[in-house]
Formats: structure tokens, C-alpha cells, sequence
């Protein structure tokens, strides 16, 4: 199990729940993901 | 938009998304297929892979339909390219769209939540056009905060396009990402007497599936205290390297000697640390290791 530590406490490796839910998290940080210059139609 | 592509009764086919770049003078489309790791990724993800490849071939003017009903749902992205059309010489949106999906290589890129030791060999190994792998993980807090992990796309590319910007600026001719044909590696003197002078090749190093098919010569940089680049080589084949997600680069023929392209006067200048991206013509112009990128 994989952990991020912050002094706000820690974040533990969560799973997706389906490839839908991969898919929302990518369009949530697609412009830090891909770059102001890249455009992700879905 | 989940659009099916193909010819009725060949192939059809549904991408989970397709990646418009605008970051360089020439659109770039990438077909997107989001993965779970628990999905049996290595056979699945190359056979979709395979079909997105045969179904884009066959339906073009498909692809493209689809790419434009979806910008027009999409006003601020409709815009976007609108306006990097506008600025790069193509009559209108539908030109800039017809010239990517005509006109450019297919690739893909494949989004997945851990990467499976083996994915980026089998696709090197199945496939000659490029195909790109993110990992996107997720944590949690006991309050249902969320972060996210990932490298951005082509993180490093970027580095040397803004590097080749710089350059532009300073008065040097203007440098794409498409246009780059040459990988330059840093080596230790061990390592390259024995390896890049004596075996006539590298490895093991990660080069970008959409790089991959593009890189035609390969440079050592010898680090400290050479700290220079001294040799380039023709490449004749980039083949994955045993099962380690990383690649072996096979020259045609014996590095020969160039330059030597040094730091700036008096050391100055940054060494090279990692694998980067330039052309040969820029690297062959170039008098100090700052003129490269």
C-alpha cells in the first residue's frame, strides 16, 4: 500500500472503481495531465 | 462522443477519447484507450489498440467527422483550434482536421492506473507506430481529499521544445517536435568505450513511443570530466531491452567523431542529466551544448 505523507495527513493508493471512474478522474486533471496545448475530446 | 469508427461490417471500434495536440506547427491526433490494470491489460490494450489502427485507416473521413461534431459541442476547444488553425496557415478548422487525420501518423496513447512491467515492451514489439503509456494513480485522505500521480504527457519533450524556444528567440531557426531526429544519451567513459564505441549500440534507456519511429542518429554525451557530446551514430533499429520497460538503440555502422560540443566557456552551461531530444542539423551547427536544444 502506497502513502503520501503530508502534515495534513496522510493519503493512501485508492483504487478505480471502473474504467468510467479512470475517466472522470482524467478529464478533473487533464490540463495538467496533457498541457495547455492538447485538447482531450472524450 | 464514444463514436464507433470503421467500415460497416469490418471493424468497428469505439476509443475512449482522442488527444488533439496543438503544441507543435503540425496537429498531432492520438487515439486514447483507458485501461484498468485488473482488465488483462497486455492483450487487451494491443488488440484495441490494433483495430483503432485498422478501423483509422479504413474511415478517415470518420475519424475526422467525429473530431468535429465534438468540437462543436465543445466551444472553448472549438476555438482553440480555430485559432491555432488561423495561425498555422489552414484555411478553417475543417483543413486543420482533414491535414491531422489525413495527412499525420497514427498514434495512440493508452492512460491506466499501474503500469504493467511488460505493456510498454509488448507494444514496442507489436507496433511501429507510436504509442504512448500514463500512469495515472489516486490517493485519498480519511476525508475524501484526492490527489493524483502522473508524469504529464511528453513531460520532457516540453522541456526541450521550451529550451529550442529560447533558442528561437536568441536567433536560432525554429525546432518542432516532429522535426527531432536525433536522441542524445550521457555516458559514463566506461560505459561508452565498452558499450557505444565497442558494441555499437545503447541501452538501456526510455525513449517516447511517438520518438521512437523518428530517431534516425544517436550522440553521446560523456559526462565529467569530458563533459561534452563527442560521437554520433546512424541508428538502425530502437528494440526493447530484455523486460525492462526500456529500450536498446542498434547503430548502422561505428560512432564517428563530432565537435566535441562542449559546456559554455569556462564550463558554463548545463550538463546533460538525462536522455534529450534535438535534430542532427542543430546538433552538427551547434558550438557549445546550450546551442543543441
Amino acid at each position: 500500500m502506497s502513502v503520501i505523507w503530508t502534515r495534513d495527513g496522510s493519503y493512501r493508493r485508492v483504487e478505480y472503481e471502473d474504467e468510467a471512474d479512470l475517466e472522470a478522474a482524467i478529464v478533473e486533471v487533464q490540463s495538467e495531465l496533457f498541457g495547455p496545448n492538447r485538447i482531450y475530446l472524450t | 462522443m464514444k463514436k464507433k469508427i470503421g467500415a460497416k461490417g469490418g471493424l468497428r471500434n469505439i476509443p475512449d477519447g482522442y488527444l488533439v495536440d496543438l503544441s507543435g506547427r503540425q496537429p498531432r491526433l492520438y487515439v486514447v484507450e483507458n485501461e484498468l490494470a485488473s482488465h488483462d491489460p497486455l492483450r487487451h490494450i494491443a488488440v484495441q489498440i490494433l483495430q483503432f489502427s485498422l478501423s483509422f485507416e479504413e474511415e478517415p473521413r470518420a475519424v475526422k467527422t467525429v473530431l468535429f461534431n465534438s468540437l462543436q459541442a465543445q466551444p472553448e476547444a472549438k476555438a482553440q483550434c480555430e485559432e491555432y488553425a488561423a495561425r498555422h496557415a489552414f484555411r478553417n478548422l475543417d483543413h486543420m482536421l482533414e491535414h491531422m487525420v489525413f495527412e499525420g501518423p497514427f498514434a495512440a496513447l493508452v492512460v491506466i492506473d499501474e503500469l504493467p512491467e511488460k505493456l510498454e515492451s509488448v507494444l514496442a514489439e507489436r507496433f511501429q507506430f507510436g504509442v504512448e503509456v500514463l500512469e495515472v494513480t489516486r490517493y485519498e485522505n480519511g476525508q475524501g481529499d484526492r490527489l493524483y500521480h502522473f508524469e504529464p504527457f511528453l513531460a520532457d519533450l516540453r522541456e526541450d521544445v521550451a529550451a529550442a524556444e529560447q533558442a528561437v528567440k536568441a536567433g536560432a531557426s525554429r525546432v518542432d517536435t516532429s522535426e527531432f531526429d536525433t536522441v542524445v544519451v550521457p555516458a559514463r567513459e566506461e560505459g561508452f568505450q565498452e558499450v557505444f564505441l565497442g558494441e555499437n549500440r545503447w541501452y538501456a534507456i526510455r525513449i517516447h513511443g511517438t520518438m521512437r519511429p523518428q530517431i534516425k542518429y544517436i550522440a553521446a554525451y560523456r559526462v565529467a570530466p569530458v563533459s561534452a557530446v563527442t560521437h554520433i551514430a546512424p541508428v538502425k533499429s530502437i528494440e526493447p531491452w530484455k523486460d525492462t520497460g526500456k529500450f536498446v538503440v542498434n547503430f548502422t555502422e561505428p560512432a564517428r567523431e563530432i565537435g566535441p560540443i562542449e559546456l559554455g566557456k569556462g564550463g558554463r552551461g548545463r550538463a546533460l542529466q538525462n536522455l534529450r531530444y534535438t535534430t542532427r542539423t542543430r546538433l552538427e551547427a551547434a558550438k557549445t551544448l546550450d546551442e543543441v536544444w
